[in-house]
């Protein structure tokens, strides 16, 4: 039984990875792209249609950002419970010596990386468009 | 006899037709041509300006008719706050087929944002009037909607702050 818990753990570590990466890439893909719209929206004739466009786009970034980073933070947590059950099998099993606790740290630090860069971009999507208008 | 007649008649017709021509009316038809034009030096046309300095341009004044043209007085069309100086304020007279170069010293509002901006420049004399534009862009500007891009993204620091702290236990 302890192998079929194992088994689910990694499983849902897997998940919990992809799920980040979809989260990150997405975010950072969508931020480069409204920055490109937007500086081109920006840099033409503005009209009211134009600074409607570039606002809802803005709302778009901020919306989806938010969720990214939610959802970036609720990974971190995710993956330290599961780490957390993890080692407490390792322990019980007496094979805790495998697997270094400091990698939980590690995690923890490339997580808030991660959402730092996806704040990062959201934020140069939203400037560089109004210093160029 | 009837060859003499036919000379009288076209003597006849021949004056007639010679004082036509000589009438007043005719005489008002070709009365002396007003044409003021003014033009903006060609390089004086979407020329970069700044905010609460003096942008100096120049601009002719120009008699294109045939009969002297009196107290021409300058004026501008100018965006709220700009300030629109002509050097020389006004001129007396201004001969046929001569010109005069006007100095125009443009001084935008401090407050003025990047962007394009349409100045019209109006000559106005006793005889006539006539007008020209041109496009003077602001580069440095203050802009409104850099401040307004600066507050969203603080708001979103914000937000990203308050998202941290409450969910990131």
């Amino acid at each position: 039984m302890i192998e079929r818990v194992h088994e689910h753990i990694i499983g849902e570590l897997g998940t919990n990875t992809r799920t980040d990466t979809i989260f990150v890439i997405t975010a950072i893909i969508l931020n480069l792209v409204t920055l490109g719209i937007n500086s081109g929206l920006a840099s033409s004739t503005g009209d009211t249609t134009q600074t409607i466009v570039m606002f809802t786009f803005v709302a778009l970034i901020i919306v989806v950002n938010f969720v990214a980073e939610i959802g970036l933070i609720r990974g971190r947590q995710m993956r330290k419970k599961l780490l957390n059950g993890l080692l407490k099998m390792y322990k019980d099993q007496g094979v805790e010596g495998y697997y270094d606790p400091s990698l939980m740290g590690d995690y923890t630090l490339r997580y808030n990386l991660f959402m730092l860069t996806v704040l990062f971009t959201g934020l140069i999507a939203i400037i560089i468009p109004f210093i160029i208008r | 006899m009837i060859a003499g007649k036919k000379v009288l008649w076209l003597f006849l017709l021949i004056a007639g037709l010679l004082a036509c021509l000589g009438s007043p009316a005719v005489l008002l038809a070709q009365e002396a041509k007003v044409d003021l034009s003014l033009r903006m030096l060609p390089e004086y046309y979407y020329k970069e300006v700044i905010p609460g300095e003096d942008n100096a341009l120049f601009m002719e004044v120009k008699n294109n008719g045939d009969k002297e043209i009196t107290n021409i007085r300058f004026d501008s069309d100018k965006p709220e706050g700009w300030v629109v100086d002509f050097k020389p304020g006004s001129i007396d007279y201004l001969g046929a087929g001569s010109s005069q170069t006007i100095d125009v010293k443009v001084i935008p509002g401090r407050d003025t944002g990047r962007g394009e901006y349409n100045l019209t420049f109006i000559a106005e004399a006793n005889e006539t009037r006539t007008a020209t534009s041109t496009m003077l862009r602001v580069e440095n500007g203050s802009s409104f909607w850099l401040w307004v891009g600066l507050g969203v993204a603080a708001l979103v620091i914000a937000g990203f702050i308050v998202i941290f702290l409450r969910f990131g236990r």
